[in-house]
Order: C-alpha cells, then structure tokens, then sequence
C-alpha cells in the first residue's frame, strides 16, 4: 500500500447565512490519491479550490466529513510530530529566540537541555542561518523567518513536510534560492513533501508530480507527472513546454495538438 | 528636548493662571493658598516626615492590591478565556458587578472588615481586577490560529500550550490593559483612603480638610498626581518593552 493514501475524501462546512439560515460549503469533494515515500508532489490550483483543506487534513489538524487519510498504515486523526506543516506566515513565536524557536518542536522529544542546544545548532547551520541563534523572528527578513521554520521542523526528524503556499510571501529572488536550498534539503534526507502552491513555475519547478485541482466543489482534476531531471533550469524548451502544458490545464485552455509532452 | 521645553512651559503657564487666579479673585488665602504657600507646606510635610510616612502606607497598599489583582486577573482570565462554558457561567455575573464604582463597595467591606489596610487593598483590587480579567479572557480567542496549529503539531499538551503560547501570545493585550488598570487603581486607592484608613495620601487630604489646612492639601493632591504620573511612566517604558520585543512598534 502507498504511504499516503488518501480514500474518498470530502469536507463540508456549515455556515450561518445573513439571513439566519445555515448554509453547507462543500469544499472538497471526493478526493482519493496516493503519494509514495520520498515523493515531491505540488497541490496546484487557484484560492478557493480546497488546496489547503486537503493539507489540514492530510496533518490531520482537521477530519474529513467522510472518507479516510492514512498515513504509513494508520489513520490520521490527530496532528503528530511525524509529519510538520510549514505556514506561508512561519508560525515563529516572536517572543522566542530563533535558538528558542527551533528548540520548541523537541519538548516533547526526552532530550537533555544541552542536546536540544546542540541540535537545534546543527539545523539553524543547515539552513544556513548560523550566527542569528539570538535574533527574534521581528528581527529577521522573511525569507530568513521561513528558514527558521524549516529547521524547526527538521529539528523533530518528521518523515513527512506539509507546506501550504511557503515562499509565498517571498521576493521572486528568494523564493529562488529557498526553493533549491528546500529540494537540496529534503532529498538528502530524503523527505516526503507536500506543497501547496498556487504558482505554475513553482510546482514544475519542485514537483515530482502536480496535482491540478479545481473549485465549485473542491476536487482533484489530474495528476502530472513532472519527468525533467533535477537540477531543473527554468530556461529549458523542456521547463517552458511543461509551465505552457500546465498553464492551459489550470486556465481550461483546450490545446490544438494533442500529441503534445506526456 | 522640545518635549521638555513643552514640558516646562505647560508648568510655568499652570503657575501662571493659579497665581493669577488669586490676584484677580478675592479668595481668602487660607482657603486658596497661592504656589508658594503649597511649596512651603510640601517642605513642611517632607520635613516632619508625614509626607514619606503616607507615601509609604499608600504605595504599599497599591502594590499589594495591585499585584494581587493583576496575577489574579491574568490567571483566572485565562481559565474563562479557555473553558467557554466558565466564561458564559460567570460572564452575566461579571457585567453587573462590573459598573458598581469600587468606591460604592467601601462601607460595605469597612463594615466587614473594619478600617485599615484591607479596605483600601480591597478597592486597589476591584479597581485593577475586572479590566484585566476581561482582556485577558477576552485576549484568548484573538491568538492566532498558526500559533494553536504549531502547538498541536509539535505535540505539546493543553496544558503547556496556555502558559507556553497562548500568555505570551496575548501578553501585549494584557500589558496594556496592565497599564490601564494601574491609571484607575490609583485613583481609587486615593479615595479608598479617604474613608477607610488613618494613613496614606487619601487620609492627609482628609486630615488637611479638617484642619483647614489647604496649603497641606493641595501639595498632597500634587504629590498623588506626580506619583501616578510616575506610575504610568514606568509600566509605559515596561510596555514599550514588551511590544518592542513582539515587533509590534
């Protein structure tokens, strides 16, 4: 069996109209997919397409109104250390210390004081931030917060990142530069990665596999496989026919020639 | 150093009209002393030691009955804030006591409890409590949800998660209303002075009324103001602190 699996999933919200009356959102519908250990898939689709629901669910901070999520075997009912999320907005405390903050996940991790310290060193060197252990997130660029959050989350060793939409706060520069020192990351220790993204280029550029999602309800339309080697190069014919192929599936634009890539 | 400048004039225009005031009225002097009796009788005040003697007995009662309301405010705050259904138990009660001025309660606990100390702590405390209690319950539903889903990711438990994320999450909310509720404490601790104690500043501006010594009543009223003056000054630096620290500037 796949190592997520996803079965029949849909999740509906009640909401109380102006006039009284309570209304039922469906904002997935009937989702069901398989992701494999080690596997880099994009969730692509505009706002409103349940991108993120599926995210929520997948961590498990919210449950599907019907249909099931497992995760390596089990159902997800709860959130757990094994798979962290990772925030378009970080999710840093700003009381907290970048040392404190990346500390924070391994609480509940039996460490000594000084192994959390060492620990939490290694990362904040892994992504790069070595020398800012004393700053506080307000004291850091956006691109630097988000590195203090990826090394928080690989501080708890999870098998599984979540990532809903997270350079997409970033300038085009550095959200460049995340996105390869992120690839360089997870395949060295050899991460599963969920990303959500509403970004074309991105999820070419990142994904192993896109899935294209759509609104009104929320539901998965196809899934691309990407099948150009990494490192990718944006400039390649390759990279501009997929982002060309992807752009007219996400935008509904039916194609001329059909024996194009794929 | 224009603030300052400010500063002083403000002063010297006060001292101007005070004094003015006198030239122009036909008050008696000993019911309308001008600025520089009032400095006199200031000296004459720090000098016997009476002035010291009350300042002591007024900030004491203000740190304790503050300090009390404060710590009780915050922690009792939180559990409303958490357990929705303490909140909506005890919330109706809350809003009717709320509006009662802590003064109105003062014959009620002197004849409970008899004059000194405890009756100005008492209104010291529901002065500084009901503010805080409700920001801080209030403050609760206002932590961001990303901070909540980080907790739950990162496993730590309910419990941790109130003092861990949630006090420090809403701690600018709270350091303000702090800062408010010291302002109307020390207002109420001065009339809670007034009626159910022999000592403080509140109980000098009523012994300087039955002595008719206005020039001793008014420097006192000066030095009530001064010292809430310096109060607010104090926990305005500790707030900016903490918000500086928040990033919240």
């Amino acid at each position: 069996m796949a190592y997520i699996n996803v079965k029949n999933i849909s999740k509906d919200y009640s909401r109380r109209e102006a006039n009284g009356k309570c209304n039922t959102i469906h904002v997935l519908k009937d989702v069901s997919f398989e992701i494999e250990k080690g596997e880099f898939v994009c969730l692509l689709g505009f706002s409103g397409c349940g991108k993120s629901t599926i995210l929520n669910l997948l961590a498990g901070f919210e449950t599907p109104s019907s249909g099931s999520v497992e995760i390596d075997g089990r159902e997800v009912t709860k959130p757990s250390t094994r798979y962290i999320t990772i925030f378009q907005h970080y999710g840093l405390l700003p009381w907290k210390t970048v040392q404190k903050n990346v500390e924070l996940g391994m609480e509940i991790l039996s460490l000594s004081k000084k192994d959390r310290a060492v620990r939490a060193q290694h990362y904040i060197e892994l992504v790069g931030l070595k020398g800012l252990e004393e700053q506080f997130p307000s004291q850091l660029s956006g691109g630097q917060q988000q590195r203090v959050a990826i090394a928080r989350s690989l501080a708890v060793n999870p098998d599984i990142l979540f990532m809903d939409e997270p350079f997409g706060a970033l300038d085009p520069v550095i959200r460049n530069k995340l996105q390869n020192d992120l690839l360089k990351i997870v395949s060295e220790q050899k991460k599963t990665v969920v990303f959500v993204t509403h970004d074309i280029e991105e999820a070419v550029y990142l994904a192993d596999r896109i899935f294209l999602m759509k609104s009104d309800p929320g539901h998965l339309e196809k899934i691309y496989d990407i099948k150009i080697p990494h490192p990718r190069n944006r400039n390649t014919d390759d990279f501009g026919q997929y982002r060309k192929f992807i752009y007219n599936k996400l935008f509904s634009i039916q194609e001329g020639k059909p024996e194009y890539i794929i | 150093m224009k603030h300052l400048l400010y500063s002083i004039a403000s002063f010297v225009i006060a001292l101007m009209i005070w004094q003015l005031l006198i030239l122009l009225g036909d008050f008696d002097s000993a019911l309308f002393p001008n600025p520089w009796h009032v400095a006199q009788a200031l000296a004459e005040t720090i000098s016997n030691g009476t002035l010291l003697e009350g300042i002591a007995a007024s900030l004491y009662r203000f740190a304790v009955g503050y300090l009390v309301s404060a710590v009780a405010g915050v922690l009792l705050g939180l559990l409303l804030g958490n357990v929705n259904v303490l909140f909506r138990l005890s919330n109706p009660v809350i809003q009717l006591i709320r509006p009662i001025a802590p003064v109105a309660w003062m014959p009620f606990i002197v004849l409970l409890m008899g004059i000194g100390d405890t009756p100005a702590i008492v209104i010291i405390f529901l002065a500084g409590f009901f503010p805080v209690l409700l920001t801080t319950a209030r403050a609760v539903h206002t932590v961001d949800d990303i901070y909540l889903k980080v907790a739950r990711n990162y496993g730590i438990t309910k419990f941790s998660t109130i003092f861990q994320i949630t006090l420090p999450a809403i701690f600018p909310q709270i350091a303000n209303s702090l800062h408010i509720a010291l302002g109307t404490s020390w207002i109420f601790l001065v009339s809670g002075e007034m009626v159910g104690t022999q000592s403080g500043l509140g109980f000098m501006i009523i012994d300087a009324r039955n002595n008719m010594r206005t020039d001793i009543l008014l420097a006192t009223m000066l030095v009530i103001g001064v010292i809430g003056f310096i109060l607010d000054l104090l926990i305005g630096k500790f707030e900016k602190k903490v918000l500086k620290h928040y990033g919240i500037h």
